[in-house]
Parts: C-alpha cells; sequence; structure tokens
C-alpha cells in the first residue's frame, strides 16, 4: 500500500542518525532502530488519521519511547540515547513537514 | 552549551515552529488539526473509456482519477480546504449521473463495477484493512522486541544489565 512508503522513508531518514551514534554496535543498532519504528511509525500513523491527538504530542511519545528502546538495548547513557532518539526523530518531522509544504497535495 | 541545555532548546524550537502553523489550512502541522479522512476509488478499469471526475467545494476544483487510487483529507480550522464534494464519469462531454458525499462517507472504499443506463455502478463500503495492516505491523514489532530482550539477556545476562544500569 502507499502508506508504507512512508515508513521506508522514515527509516531512510533517522536509520543514519542512529547508526553513525551508535557506530561501535552497527548490526544491532540497525536491527533494534528498525523494530523500534516498526512499532512506533504505525501507532502514530493510526493516531493521526483516526484522531485528533496533536502531532507534536505524538512525536514527542515517539521520541521517548524509542529513546527507552536504545538506552535498553544498546550501550550508552540516558543523554546519549535520548538525544539521539530526538535528533533523529526530529530530523524526519521536519523532513516530512518540508516535503508536505513543497509537494503539490 | 552542554547536552541537556542542547536538548532543551531544540525542544523549544520545535514547538515554536509547530506554533507557527497553528492557523495554516489544515492546521498543517501543528495540534490545531481536524481528522484526516480517506477515500478510496476502486477497479476504475470497469469504468471502460470514462474518466471520472472528483469534484470539491470551494474554488470548484476538479480531479480527474485514472488509476485506483486512495485520497486524503483533513479538515482545516484556519482557512478552509477544499474537501471532495461528489463524483461523476465522463465520456465525450456526456456525464453519467453525479453521486454526492454525504458527511457520514468517512475512511469509505467505492468499488465501481461499471456502468449502466448512464448511471455509475458501485458498491460502497468502510475501509479498515489498512488499520489491521498497521496495527499488525506493531503488534510483530513489539514481539520482536521482546523476544531479542529475553534472547540478549539469557545468551549474555550482563550485558543487558550493565547496558540498565550504565
Amino acid at each position: 500500500m502507499a502508506i508504507f512508503k512512508y515508513f521506508l522513508l522514515t527509516l531512510l531518514l533517522e536509520l543514519p542518525i542512529v547508526l553513525f551514534a551508535y557506530r561501535s554496535q552497527l548490526g544491532k543498532a540497525l536491527m533494534i532502530d528498525i523494530l523500534l519504528n516498526l512499532f512506533t511509525w504505525p501507532l502514530i500513523t493510526l493516531l493521526y488519521i483516526n484522531t485528533n491527538t496533536p502531532l507534536p504530542v505524538m512525536e514527542m511519545c515517539v521520541f521517548i519511547i524509542e529513546g527507552i528502546g536504545l538506552k535498553i538495548f544498546l550501550s550508552g547513557n540516558w543523554t546519549k540515547a535520548m538525544f539521539v532518539s530526538f535528533l533523529a526523530n526530529g530530523f524526519s518531522w521536519s523532513a516530512g513537514m518540508l516535503i508536505s509544504k513543497i509537494l503539490p497535495n | 552549551m552542554n547536552i541537556q541545555k542542547l536538548v532543551g532548546l531544540s525542544l523549544g524550537m520545535m514547538l515554536s515552529v509547530s506554533l507557527v502553523f497553528a492557523d495554516v489550512p489544515g492546521g498543517c502541522g501543528s495540534g490545531n488539526r481536524e481528522r484526516t479522512y480517506k477515500i478510496t476509488f476502486s477497479n476504475i478499469s470497469s469504468l471502460s473509456n470514462h474518466v471520472l471526475h472528483l469534484k470539491y467545494d470551494y474554488d470548484s476544483i476538479e480531479e480527474l482519477i485514472t488509476k485506483d487510487s486512495t485520497y486524503y483529507f483533513t479538515q482545516g480550522r484556519g482557512a478552509p480546504l477544499p474537501m471532495p464534494k461528489s463524483f461523476f464519469a465522463l465520456l465525450d462531454n456526456q456525464s453519467t449521473d453525479t453521486i454526492e458525499f454525504d458527511y457520514a462517507d468517512t475512511d469509505i472504499e467505492i468499488n465501481f463495477s461499471g456502468i449502466s443506463n448512464n448511471k455509475l455502478q458501485f458498491t460502497k463500503q468502510a475501509k479498515d484493512g489498512a488499520d489491521k495492516s498497521l496495527l499488525g505491523m506493531s503488534f510483530f514489532a513489539i514481539v520482536g522486541l521482546i523476544f531479542l530482550f529475553l534472547f540478549l539477556r539469557k545468551k549474555a545476562p550482563s550485558n543487558i544489565d550493565k547496558t540498565r544500569s550504565a
């Protein structure tokens, strides 16, 4: 379905940031970040389409959940996990907003 | 500047950006957003040479639909966004009947079966297949993460425990 291309785009934008931050555990970081995005992306998409939940609130929940995931599975402290998650999700959200402004409906 | 200040500053900037978009059409990018509706047109090929037209309110926009497609529409609280109003098919300037959307027509699939006596033949049904796929994806991922957590813990208990206490 066409909607899943947005998932691939999200991965394409977020993975390089996470992989760079956790380059010493590349394979594990790749698997964990894909699974974390597979968990959060469908939920945020469902909420976005079916409810009035504000997008910034959803994005913040996603960055916190993914940050916790990175901390649990990968070596590094809380600050690093949260910062990397914030950066990756902030980047993909900003890119998404920019694309929706530039591309015609 | 330490990392906490950087995160705080970035968070503030992100919120400021979202407030700037508060009253644009559809409230795009901000919390000031209405629900998104989806309308799917399928089996368009059954209309043979007729071309399907989707008509919007405001601006009298008309869109031609030539292949099976799904459309997403977001209503705006700020400047009004064009919303789908009706659809009809056209062949050599001769139009079929025009079907108006109801206010209740949200998240629907319109499945065409042809044209008879210049009237569009179709069935209309509520669509939730994508929702189920999305939930399935999410469920699969959380099961994978739990499995991985248990596997890594069993394989090297100190690894995950060490990570957690770091």
